[in-house]
This record gives structure tokens, sequence and C-alpha cells, in this order.
């Protein structure tokens, strides 16, 4: 769509990953999950890999957000990207990101249950 | 590098902040796209003897993403966007070059109190090749002597002390190593082998405490 970006714009897009406001966050999150490059993953969103800097450094839209269709829709359209395409790999990572929370709780709360087993059983009957 | 070196104009740089105001999905990407380059340019001009170029671009791309998270922080009464921009990342250029220029300092050059052995001492047997060293190391800098001292006392075996002087000094020799390792019972080749071991390894656990070693 428009020109290769600037080697600062791809360096900004790679520092943004860290960061969970910008989508930069969500799409490395879907890399990671489904082991793609960059190619893969312009592949699978429809677009060119030289648009993944500029796609990664908009605002990430919150799925709890109300205006979130909308600026899936506005980003699709933007970048022209595949019908669809965006919205399902933030709602992949989404939950993603909450089977992983709920999990990493559940291991907190065993291994808390575990050390309150642990001091009864050291306290005795 | 050909960085476009004029900030965007006013009315530009206005637009899209409003956009960002605006929570505009996209209009992230079009501000970093309008500032990167030409505040990276300043920056550069500004801080010509910046030791290292990389720190320049790592204060202005945080700088920038910093701003993008939280447009509403720049208050326009204060003066312009364009200010407000150079400031953050003129600030955060500054943290960082005070936290470069602390690392250096830990990381002093121990090869540069590096000096010759003289030659007139060999006859001198109660006088071994690590104690001259040692006393040479006696007459560097002071933060130096310091580091060394503590390397001393709580970091290196009597013998391997002996050995960090040895490759201090400079000695090349692994006769000498071998002397010091008391391995002088072994073959050259063997001897070479072990040196090299303890000497790669001193080298590695000096690299953990900070030291960087260039042996000559």
């Amino acid at each position: 769509m428009r020109s290769n970006p600037s080697p600062a714009l791809v360096y900004a897009a790679q520092r943004a990953a860290q960061r969970s406001f910008f989508l930069a966050s969500a799409l490395r999150q879907y890399q990671d999950l489904h082991q793609l490059d960059e190619q893969g993953l312009a592949h699978d969103l429809g677009c060119a890999p030289e648009d993944l800097p500029r796609l990664a450094l908009c605002r990430r839209p919150v799925g709890t957000s109300a205006t979130f269709l909308d600026d899936v829709e506005q980003l699709t359209r933007h970048f022209q990207l595949k019908d669809g395409r965006l919205l399902a790999l933030l709602r992949q990572v989404e939950a993603m990101t909450a089977l992983q929370t709920h999990m990493a709780r559940a291991s907190q709360r065993d291994s808390l249950l575990q050390a309150a087993r642990d001091r009864e059983e050291e306290q005795g009957p | 590098m050909g960085l476009p070196v004029s900030p965007p104009s006013t009315q530009e740089l206005e637009a899209v902040y409003q956009r960002l105001l605006a929570q505009d999905p996209t209009a992230p990407d079009d501000f970093a796209e309008l500032v990167l380059d030409p505040l990276t340019a300043q920056l550069r001009l500004r801080y010509a003897s910046v030791p290292d170029p990389q720190l320049i671009q790592d204060a202005v791309t945080d700088s920038v993403l910093t701003f993008l998270e939280h447009p509403k922080r720049y208050r326009p009464e204060r003066g312009s966007l364009w200010h407000y921009l150079m400031m953050n990342a003129e600030g955060d250029l500054r943290n960082a070059l005070s936290r470069y220029q602390r690392e250096q300092q830990r990381q002093l050059p121990l090869s540069s109190v590096a000096l010759p052995l003289s030659a007139g001492n060999s006859s001198l047997e109660e006088v071994r090749p690590w104690q001259e060293a040692e006393a040479r190391l006696a007459l560097s800098a002071p933060p130096l002597q310091e580091l060394l001292q503590r390397l001393r006392s709580e970091t290196f075996t009597p013998i391997e002390w002996r050995i960090v002087v040895l490759m201090l000094q400079g000695e090349r020799r692994t006769s000498a190593y071998a002397a010091e390792l008391g391995l002088t019972y072994l073959s050259i080749e063997e001897q070479r082998k072990q040196v090299k071991r303890v000497k790669d390894r001193l080298r590695s656990r000096l690299k953990r405490h900070g030291v960087r070693f260039d042996e000559k």
C-alpha cells in the first residue's frame, strides 16, 4: 500500500511488542502461539509483510471496549486486511491470555492449598 | 544517513495529535512515522559525541512510544508539542547516558595497567614475576586499586590471584603460568592446555565481576 517503512519505524514496532497498548503485542503473541514468521503472519492477515510494522504501531483494540468492533473494522479497511482475520487473531490472543491467567491463578491456588495442608500436617492433630 | 532533520509542521503534528486524543486506532502509527526520524536526527545533531548511537535511537523510540500511550500528559499551555517531544527524548537520552557512563566506569579495562616486565630482575630468584607485576599494579589509579583489592580478597584463591596478575602484566610464556600452577612436571603440550583452561576460566570470572579484560 504505502512506501516501505523506515528502519526507525520497524525498530519502534519491535519495541512496541513489549507494550500491551500497541497491536504489536497481540501480533507477537499470535506469532508465538502459531510459531509464525513475518511472512506467515502477513499471509494470515492478508497483507504485505512491509505493512506489518505500521499495523503493529496501531492502538490495540480492546475486547471489552465499546469501540472494539469499529476499531477492528477501521484497521481492516486501512490496511486492506482480509475480512475477519484481524478479529479472529485478536479473539484467539485474548482467549489464550485469559486461559493463561486462569491457569496461573489455579496453579497459585494449588500451591497455597498445598502449603496450608503441609502446615496442618506439621502441626499435627 | 539522510534522516529528515526538520520537524514536521505544527499543523501536521496537531492534526495527528487530535486523532490520538480521539483514540483513532491508526493514529499512533501515523504519529510515529511523522516524528521518529526528525527527532532522531535532531538529537544526533545535539549529541554528536554520544559514544553509542543506539542510545539515541532507544531514547527517541521509547519516549515516543510512551507519549503515544499517554498523549494527554502533554499540556499545550506549556509549549509546543514538538518541544515537548524533544524534551522527553532528551530526558530519556540523558538518563541512558548516565547509566551508560556508570556501566563503563564499573567495567574497568584492566589491561590499561599492564606494563611490560623489566628484564633486569630475572636473576633475582626471590622476586617472582607475579610479585613484580603486583608491585606495579599497586601504582595504578585508586579506583582500580580498590577493585583489585576487592577481587583479591573476595574472589580469587592466592594461586588464582597470581595467575590474574601475570595475565594483567601481559605475561605470555606458558612456563611462567605452569610454574605458578605447579604443572612443570607435565609435557609442554599438556602444560599449554591446562594453562589455557585456567586462563579462560579466570577471564570469564573477571567478566562476571564487571572487568573487561583486553589481553594483549
